[in-house]
């Protein structure tokens, strides 16, 4: 059967003939056919400048790519470090076993669902995270997988379309808005369901009300969130909601009907005294609380400052008209020296060259020396982990002679249980616009390049809409914000590979290569994307940039320690019990992190440990929480800053299997090219297996050791460089816990090979747990003690989870 | 000129505390060899933008974190460069290490690994498969000392590790090695018409030696030096052909009045027949071997005449004494050994009628089956464990019992008295308890089983030990089993006075003592030469251990699939009544057959490739990292090329070559990860990958990964 390849020469002829067309164009046939059939590959090299052993080499190397076709569904598994710890392992289990997906294959044999394994989806906070299409379901769990898998096939059945609808009716002048988020997390919380029908029930109240998509506030542990906001009255925001709840919100507050009592949490005035803050000050208490919670929500924000973050919570992520009215564009305006733009009005209008407001030289403009040395007085240094301070990047590439110059974002936020990038590019996208123009302005460049993962679609789409939006105005391409500085902003997509955050192998990936990182020197600064000039700022690191430049370095320089400036964003995440996004000082320590504004961890457990960092990172022991969140303090403890990850573990965590999983993760994504990344991680791999399974002596020990300082030193990258740490710090502050191991013992009872399960004797028999054993292994007994057949068991925990007397216990 | 006055036109750095000046863009490895410094690579390509990614230059910065790949790192004004440090030199064995441990080939044939003397297997049987016998035979004298006597004789260590084992039973390599020399000295047997009797062994027979060694055209010119060799079994004689051949002249020095050692005196003509070694002895003979046969060290002569009169002495002075019962009565017992030595030196023994042979190795074996062949009506083997335990060949024992051999398992001897004129032995029986130091389950006597067996004779084939000590040579150093000797170049604790087989190790195989002798010949020629001793060192051997199905299949590809070739014998009745060779050899047409089920294990890649080499330098432990690893797999559809790409490195020099060369389908890496490969995009066959740069890349390439047909290795002539 031949295949129908006119959409390919569609394809190329839309995408182009170059060989940096190859990620687009394989993304297309991908999106198009399902998969990457070989014809359709052989048909692009036969119509472009892309050879066989390119495409070949960039198919096989990006997780996205197929090469077979997929079930009819795509069940997406995160296994970030939130997912892992949260038991994603178990998860993916229940859906094979439930799916009735064979060993060593990823689709069930109708051909109805393709299991994928991810790397992280960046919704951390709701771990263990699956993805079934596009919709993302949260906290995850074995026994919920069949619910899961029936709601999804009867919500296709139905065509339920109960997705927020953006153009409804605004409300007029002095009308209540209903701010809802919309990003990633919360829509996976089942948000979109709220906003559609809070929408649904204003309409028949007939109210003069709207319902507002905005950014992320942050607080990722109290959604499904509504803010109301009626002009001059304190706002109040309700959170936990169900779909149920929004008709009842709708009427208690448009048709005053008493007291709501079925909401289960108000949000009080605390959340109003943090929204209406501008910029830094600390936020004042509030007032009037209803809520028992509310010294929670205090402390959550409590010690936030928000610059990156600045003005969360309130703006339409989309409206550039509300981005122009919070300050938006006044940096660039200032670096270009021309008046600050004015908000054009409709966005419906057409390319509106005197919307543009002031391409004449208006106030003094901020030139690019004088720019570059306000980023050097601000002190501000990379947030994409490395810490590399800014201005000096920015000098560097400046000071090369060459005419044409790049910028590039850097938005592949691959390290797991990390997802700032995605939650700024998704709430901010005008911010971050803002500071790579500025960044372009400042060394001289023309070209800037988003290079943002595929895996965040939600952040792809608000910047292409943001850039459209730009476009449409006349202020991107021929002349920046009107003026005549011309500069092309244009998106390249990753497509799934954890080593493309390293600098030179994002540049190998936008020039269509595999993401295969090279020797630094030379650097990008001095020969980078097509080897001229680039610069690679991280897109936290450009979201301060506008900030910086309307409040001066120095405003930026008295937050923070002496070498580490400004604030920091940070995802918390893990064992925590009140997970989110959250902008911290830096300085700030660890225990003010987790114990204040993460409120510690599950009553009952034991704070154990910070991992902080990804995969290059390490894990920092409870007894060193009084450590400051700083580049150096960071680094000497053994962890680093990273991009801002920040997965709290409590006594249930495993080190070793943490250390382990990380191992797992590199050694994936490892581009395979130096030897000690591509078998060195392999082989220590190995020997945590080894370990996990009680089956390592004292030798294996010593060689993961002495291994794990030779990868560190014998890489090129990052990646490679950086690898061991998960290993090299657990072995630093948690020996004890592999000792246990080389006896055959996992103290955390995690290790599925060390353990046992046993029902205790104040068992009822109440048959859960024989219910919902998945291999049979517990005898339907009931009102009679049950027992585990540990033959049978395949330690899935599924029978402790669902005990609803705690009788079931790992020994 | 004002840019040139800016930009330096030299930069200099310091490597190794030496001084040097580049220009600006190279690199430090151009820096390091312009001094001579060598830098290992393998993934650098001269004129090809660095890979970097082997990181075997990897070299130390100063002020820098790490190790950095000295091929790819630019020269620096003022840098500062150690490339040999301890530090340095324990990265790049790691990174060898590491490459190893993924590395899905084999340097050369398991068998070849297994055979002490390290005979070219493959290669000698592939020569047997096309046909060309004389280049077969010149592998086999080459490598092998007494090819046809250890082809009758070597319990076949190679044959334990062949390939073939895992689909039918293994290749019959003794038996073509044996086909192959017995070829070249004209000693092919055939059938009874060359009727040997142990009497015809003293003098004249049949069957002179024909075309002699190749080796003798090969013999090097010269050098004056000489060296003794006491003792002219198979360690002495292996010892002297190769110090003949490298130009040394050699006198063998044998307390017996023939040489052979255990070869002539250890083992029966009908396993042996004495034309055979004769012949091989005479080409040795040919090469200028003197003998001075009855005489004794310590007797005769002593070791101090040897160090005035020689540049060199070598002791080969095997195992020669005899362990009795260790019973009370012991001494009416008949020495195995002794009784076979006066079968060929004479007089033949009287053994009467029933025997009794204690013992279950392969002593014990020929000294049953020469009791048969003396007429004797009972012959009986006791051995104090079961069948399993036996140390030596089960062909031996089904041979034996063939020939009417009857053995009692889990027996003990306790007493051996002298009743009516006829011996008595009084045994116990025994039953397996734990396993003692050698592995093996310890026999433990059962109370009250005691029980009487007479017997006209009583032979003890216990087991030999080295019986020269302090009192032959004062001076010399002895181990637990014997002389004391270094394991790697055989030198004793007097400059110039080595020392291998039996007489080191104690009581071992002949095919050990022909690679002693061998080794001791590397050693004694470094020594006569006056360079450093170092022996023999062996590259360092990649195996591929226990296959996958599929991996199997590779190997299979082509090859017929036939049972192993049996071996003629003869007619049983002659058996038990002469002491003509049993086995009769393979016929040409045979051979042929047989030599076409080997596999052709082993690398065709120029022996050793960069990898190997760099490894070997470099003293790697190849099993330090055991996980997982590629699979061996095998692109043959290549004229001029064969593809392992499990022996691949992943340098990508091969990719590089492709893509200059403009090919239309090239090569890929495919993969990421642990997993990354070079390939043929579209899982295309390597024949339409390198239409135009194929030989260019199997020059490029490292390692065996790409090589190329014409190398002629067995794993070519497959493909």
């Amino acid at each position: 059967m031949s295949l129908d390849l006119t959409f390919v020469d569609q394809a190329v002829m839309r995408l182009g003939r170059a060989p940096e067309a190859a990620i687009p164009l394989l993304q297309a046939v991908q999106d198009h056919y399902g998969y990457l059939p070989e014809e359709a590959l052989r048909r692009v090299c036969a119509t472009t400048q892309i050879t066989p052993a390119a495409i070949t080499g960039v198919s096989t190397f990006y997780d996205m790519f197929r090469h077979e076709p997929a079930g009819k569904h795509i069940v997406h598994v995160c296994h970030g470090t939130a997912c892992h710890v949260g038991g994603a392992e178990r998860v993916e289990e229940a859906l094979r076993r439930h799916l009735r997906i064979p060993e060593g294959s990823n689709t069930d044999a109708k051909r109805q669902f393709t299991i994928e394994r991810v790397a992280c989806l960046g919704c951390c906070t709701l771990a263990p995270v699956v993805r079934i299409e596009e919709e993302t379901i949260g906290y995850a769990s074995s026994e919920k997988v069949p619910g899961v898998i029936h709601d999804f096939l009867l919500s296709r059945k139905n065509a339920v379309a109960a997705g927020p609808d953006l153009s409804a009716p605004k409300a007029t002048n002095g009308g209540a808005e209903l701010k809802v988020c919309l990003d990633s997390c919360c829509a996976a919380k089942g948000t979109d369901k709220v906003f559609h029908a809070l929408q649904q029930s204003l309409a028949l109240s007939g109210a003069n009300a709207t319902v507002k998509r905005v950014g992320c506030v942050g607080a990722c542990y109290r959604t499904p969130m509504v803010e109301i906001a009626v002009p001059g009255r304190a706002s109040v925001s309700y959170t936990g909601l169900t779909l149920g709840d929004a008709h009842d919100l709708v009427q208690t507050h448009f048709r005053p009907r008493g007291l709501m009592r079925r909401v289960s949490q108000l949000w009080t005035t605390v959340m109003d005294s943090v929204l209406v803050e501008d910029a830094p000050p600390l936020p004042q208490n509030g007032s009037a609380a209803v809520e028992h919670d509310e010294d929670g929500e205090r402390a959550f924000f409590n010690r936030q400052i928000h610059i990156a973050m600045e003005n969360y919570g309130r703006l339409d992520p989309l409206s550039l008209d509300e981005y122009l009215a919070h300050d938006g564009f006044v940096a660039l305006a200032k670096c270009l020296g021309i008046q600050n733009p004015k908000s054009g009005g409709k966005s419906s209008g057409t390319n509106n060259q005197s919307q543009a407001s002031a391409a004449a030289p208006s106030q003094s403009r901020l030139a690019p020396e004088d720019l570059i040395k306000t980023m050097e007085q601000s002190g501000l240094r990379g947030r994409g982990g490395a810490g590399f301070p800014t201005g000096q990047k920015w000098r560097m590439v400046r000071a090369q002679p060459d005419e044409t110059k790049y910028v590039i974002c850097n938005g592949d936020e691959g390290d797991p249980g990390a997802f700032m990038d995605r939650m700024i590019l998704e709430s901010f996208p005008y911010r971050v616009i803002e500071g790579l123009a500025i960044a372009a302005v400042a060394v001289g460049a023309h070209d800037a390049i988003f290079y943002i993962r595929h895996e965040y679609p939600q952040a792809l789409r608000r910047v292409k809409a943001a850039l459209a939006e730009c476009e449409k105005r006349g202020w991107l391409g021929k002349g920046l914000l009107g003026t005549d500085y011309p500069l092309r902003i244009s998106i390249k997509e990753g497509a799934g590979a954890f080593v493309c955050g390293e600098e030179t192998a994002l540049i190998a990936s936008v020039e269509g290569r595999r993401g295969m990182p090279r020797l630094r020197p030379p650097f990008p600064a001095q020969s980078g994307l097509w080897g001229k000039p680039t610069l690679i700022n991280n897109v936290e690191t450009l979201a301060m940039v506008s900030w910086i430049v309307r409040h001066g370095g120095e405003a930026l320089a008295r937050i923070g320690t002496a070498t580490s400036k400004g604030t920091k964003v940070f995802a918390l995440a893990g064992k925590i019990r009140r997970a989110g996004l959250i902008e911290i000082p830096m300085g700030t320590t660890l225990r003010q992190i987790i114990e204040e504004i993460g409120g510690g961890v599950a009553p009952g457990r034991k704070f154990k440990a910070v991992q902080m960092g990804g995969p290059s990172g390490g894990c920092v022991p409870a007894r060193l929480a009084d450590t400051p969140v700083d580049y150096e303090s960071l680094r000497d403890i053994g962890a680093i800053m990273g991009s801002g990850g920040m997965v709290v573990l409590d006594d249930t965590a495993c080190m070793v299997d943490i250390a382990r999983y990380f191992l797992q993760f590199t050694q994936n994504q490892s581009c395979g090219k130096c030897t000690f990344c591509r078998i060195g991680t392999k082989r220590m791999l190995e020997l945590l297996e080894l370990l996990c399974a009680g089956k390592a002596t004292r030798k294996h020990l010593d060689e993961l050791e002495k291994l794990a300082r030779q990868v560190t030193q014998g890489s090129l990258c990052g990646l490679g460089k950086t690898a061991p740490n998960p290993v090299l710090t657990t072995l630093r502050y948690f020996r004890d816990e592999y000792e246990a191991h080389l006896q055959g013992r996992c103290p955390a009872g995690k290790c599925t090979a060390l353990i046992k399960y046993r029902v205790l004797d104040n068992c009822n028999g109440c048959t859960l747990c024989a219910q919902t054993c998945p291999v049979n292994a517990i005898a339907m007994t009931p009102y009679v003690q049950h027992k585990i057949d540990l033959e049978k068991c395949t330690r899935c925990d599924s029978c402790r989870q669902v005990c609803p007397r705690g009788a079931v216990e790992v020994v | 000129m004002k840019d040139a006055a800016m930009t330096p036109l030299t930069f200099t750095l310091t490597i190794d505390g030496r001084s040097a000046r580049v220009a600006p863009g190279e690199t430090v490895l151009a820096a390091a060899r312009s001094l001579s410094i060598a830098i290992p690579t393998l993934c650098h390509v001269e004129g090809f933008a660095p890979s970097a990614s082997c990181f075997l230059c990897a070299v130390k910065i100063e002020g820098r974190p790490g190790f950095w790949p000295s091929c790819a790192m630019p020269a620096a004004e003022g840098m500062v460069v150690i490339t040999d440090s301890e530090e340095v030199k324990a990265a790049r064995k790691t990174a060898l290490e590491l490459l190893l441990s993924d590395h899905a080939g084999d340097c050369i044939g398991p068998c070849r690994t297994g055979c002490p003397a390290r005979l070219d297997i493959p290669n000698f049987i592939a020569r047997i498969a096309a046909g060309d016998q004389s280049a077969a035979a010149e592998i086999v004298t080459n490598d092998l000392t007494l090819p046809a006597s250890l082809g009758r004789v070597c319990p076949r260590l190679c044959e334990q590790r062949c390939r073939q084992c895992e689909v039918e039973e293994s290749l019959s390599i003794r038996n073509l090695h044996r086909f192959v020399a017995d070829q070249r000295i004209g000693a092919q047997s055939s059938g009874s018409a060359r009727a040997n009797h142990v009497k015809l062994n003293s003098h004249g027979r049949n069957g002179e030696p024909k075309n002699l060694s190749p080796a003798l055209s090969a013999k090097a010119p010269p050098t004056g030096k000489k060296a003794a060799i006491v003792g002219a079994g198979p360690a002495g004689l292996a010892a002297a052909d190769h110090l003949l051949r490298r130009g040394h002249g050699v006198v063998l020095f044998d307390a017996h009045q023939k040489p052979g050692g255990m070869l002539r005196y250890g083992i029966p003509a009908f396993r042996l027949p004495r034309h055979v070694l004769d012949a091989e002895i005479q080409s040795i003979r040919d090469l200028g071997a003197e003998f001075h046969l009855g005489k004794k060290l310590g007797r005769d002569f002593t070791l101090d005449d040897l160090r005035r009169d020689f540049d060199g002495v070598f002791l080969a002075v095997g195992a020669q004494g005899a362990r009795g019962l260790g019973c009370p009565g012991e001494e009416l017992a008949l020495p195995a050994l002794e009784f076979l030595e006066k079968l060929t030196d004479g007089p033949t023994p009287v053994v009467g009628t029933d025997v009794l042979v204690v013992g279950g190795g392969n002593t014990a074996m020929d000294a049953c089956r020469c009791a048969v062949r003396l007429g004797a009506k009972s012959v009986k083997v006791l051995y104090r464990r079961t069948r399993q335990e036996m140390p030596c060949l089960m062909e031996e024992v089904e041979a034996a019992e063939a020939e009417g051999v009857k053995i009692d398992f889990l027996v003990a001897p306790v007493r051996l008295e002298k009743k009516d004129g006829k011996l008595s032995l009084t045994c116990l029986r025994m039953e397996l308890g734990s396993p003692d130091e050698s592995g093996r389950a310890r026999p433990v006597p059962i109370a009250g089983s005691e029980y009487s067996v007479s017997a006209t004779c009583v032979i003890a084939a216990i087991g030999q030990s080295v019986d020269f000590n302090a009192k032959h040579a004062a001076e010399l150093t002895f181990s637990k089993w014997g002389i004391a000797a270094d394991p790697k170049t055989l030198a004793t604790n007097l400059p110039g006075v080595f020392a291998g087989g039996d007489a080191v190790t104690g009581p071992d195989l002949a095919v050990r003592a022909v690679a002693a002798g061998k080794l001791a010949a590397a050693s004694l020629d470094q020594h006569l030469t006056g360079k450093k001793v170092i022996g023999a060192p062996e590259s360092i051997n990649i195996l591929l251990g226990k296959l996958s199905e599929e991996e199997l299949a590779v190997f299979l590809r082509g090859i017929e699939k036939i049972p192993r070739a049996p071996m003629p014998h003869l007619a049983l009745e002659s058996r038990r009544t002469t002491f003509d060779e049993v086995e009769l050899g393979f016929s040409l047409e045979t051979a042929t057959r047989e030599s076409r089920r080997c596999l052709g294990c082993g690398c065709g890649k120029a022996i050793p490739c960069r990898l190997r080499q760099i490894a070997t330098d470099y003293g790697v432990d190849p099993q330090r990292f055991v996980g997982d690893r590629r699979r061996f797999a095998r692109d043959t559809s290549h004229p001029d090329i064969v593809f392992e790409p499990g022996k691949c490195i992943v340098c990508g020099a091969c990719v590089k070559v492709a893509a200059e060369a403009g090919e239309d389908l090239g090569l890929s890496f495919v993969g990421r990860g642990f997993d990354v490969a070079a390939a043929v995009p579209f899982h295309r066959p390597m024949a339409e990958a390198l239409r135009k740069s194929a030989k260019r890349a199997a020059e490029v390439c490292p390692t065996g990964a790409i090589m190329l047909k014409s190398s002629g290795c067995a794993g070519c002539r497959l493909a």
